[in-house]
């Protein structure tokens, strides 16, 4: 994010394609990303710290990074495609989780400007969009000038680490990859704290009167996304309707598992979002 | 840097610092009083300009990004017809918004009316939830936005026969 920082001077930088980016990126080594929406990631050379950060690139004006491609098995988004684009040219095609969270992260006028590479960049507005980007099992495709013609795929979770974006200087999100499944049930639902926003998603499949996939994930303001495996794996397989004696049953260990874990949620927030698992099982 | 782009339908070329808010540049350099930037996070929707004929809040956007597009503002639009046709309804319905959100929500209403006809109540509610001034009731402002995108076709029916 802007910060302190914003008194320097930056040389911006506007490359029109990928290779002219990924050279760029590689020959600057320190540098600013920007985004249209004043977000912006440093990304700093680890080998050098002490080279000053005074380059900034923008990659907005590069076409490649504005499309959105839908094959047989997977979408393909570019992470500069605009949020309101995104929803006008995925409205029939997107899973419907992920319009409802990019719906949801921002109002019409600033999506307008907002990227979907400038939402998973920052921190701030992360939490809606990054937890359904990961329950839908979304990678990212990342490239750099030295292995252009090695672009390997990271899973959306595993992009940040403790202090920030785990890229390496000359490293950019090529692609969103999102791969085509069809859910039956889709849950999405937010809850406002004092100064946060929470998202609880969940979505399910059903085969033969059972459930066959069953995910959910709790996105928090700045932090990293909540995901619950061992309950997610329990009720795989579990038959339908699920008889009220069982949804209370996971519900109680789901609200165990904020005394155990989670204890920073203050006990309003554990509450709705205790009630908000039970809607997402009472609707399977 | 040297920033070409469209202001108002007028070619522009400007030595700016490729780091400053279009806010500050249009009420800096420009003299554009009717973009109001107040709460600088796009919120309050007072800053609300025109970019390739998408509403979008000034206050948003940094200079480098502004090259090769098209900015329309306040001044500008309340010189065309259809903006005429628009507030003529508005204050016929007694729809009349206050000075902090007067130029924003005009601009709003006139893109949505500009680029998606015909308007359900949702897509109205949606368009406006970027301008957080509650000064005038939404259901007299929904169907007053209905009335003008009528008024509007009706215009161009006439122009047309």
């Amino acid at each position: 994010m802007l910060n302190g920082n914003d008194k320097i001077k930056f040389i911006y930088y506007t490359p029109d394609n990928v290779t002219g980016l990924l050279k760029t990126m590689n020959a600057c080594r320190s540098y600013r990303l920007c985004f249209d929406d004043l977000n912006s990631v440093d990304i700093i050379d680890r080998t050098a710290p002490d080279t000053p950060l005074a380059k900034a690139i923008y990659p907005g004006y590069v076409p490649e990074l504005s499309a959105l491609k839908r094959s047989e098995r997977l979408f393909e988004i570019g992470p500069e495609i605009k949020i309101n684009e995104l929803l006008k040219k995925g409205a029939t095609v997107l899973p419907p989780i992920l319009i409802r969270a990019l719906t949801e992260c921002a109002p019409p006028n600033v999506r307008n400007i907002l990227s979907i590479g400038g939402v998973i960049c920052a921190p701030k507005i992360r939490n809606s969009v990054f937890a359904a980007l990961s329950i839908l099992n979304a990678k990212a495709e990342i490239s750099s000038y030295t292995t252009a013609n090695l672009r390997f795929l990271v899973p959306i979770q595993q992009l940040f680490k403790e202090d920030g974006l785990d890229l390496k200087p000359g490293e950019m999100i090529i692609k969103i990859r999102i791969p085509y499944e069809d859910y039956d049930v889709d849950y999405y639902n937010e809850i406002q704290d004092k100064k946060t926003v929470i998202t609880f998603v969940g979505t399910a499949s059903t085969f033969r009167g059972t459930i066959s996939v069953c995910k959910f994930a709790i996105g928090n303001w700045g932090d990293d996304i909540i995901r619950e495996t061992e309950i997610e794996n329990g009720l795989v397989e579990q038959k339908l309707p699920i008889p009220e004696k069982i949804i209370e049953g996971w519900t109680e260990k789901f609200a165990n598992m904020f005394t155990e874990k989670y204890t920073s949620f203050s006990p309003y927030v554990q509450k709705s979002l205790i009630n908000m698992f039970n809607e997402f099982l009472s609707r399977l | 840097m040297i920033i070409r782009f469209m202001l108002n339908n007028m070619k522009k070329n400007l030595d700016a610092d490729p780091a400053d808010k279009l806010s500050d540049v249009l009420r800096d350099d420009f003299g554009l009083q009717s973009v109001n930037s107040c709460c600088n996070t796009g919120r309050c929707g007072g800053c609300t300009v025109l970019k390739d004929n998408l509403p979008v809040p000034a206050c948003m956007v940094r200079m480098f990004s502004v090259r090769n597009s098209s900015i329309l503002t306040y001044e500008y639009i309340s010189t065309t017809k259809e903006f005429e046709t628009i507030t003529n309804v508005l204050e016929a319905m007694g729809c009349n918004f206050c000075d902090f959100c007067k130029h924003g929500k005009l601009i709003t209403i006139y893109s949505l009316i500009m680029n998606s006809v015909p308007l359900t109540e949702k897509e109205i509610y949606e368009a406006l939830s970027g301008n957080i001034c509650n000064c005038t009731d939404f259901q007299t402002l929904a169907g007053a936005i209905r009335l003008a995108v009528n008024s509007i076709k009706r215009g161009k029916r006439a122009e047309r026969k």
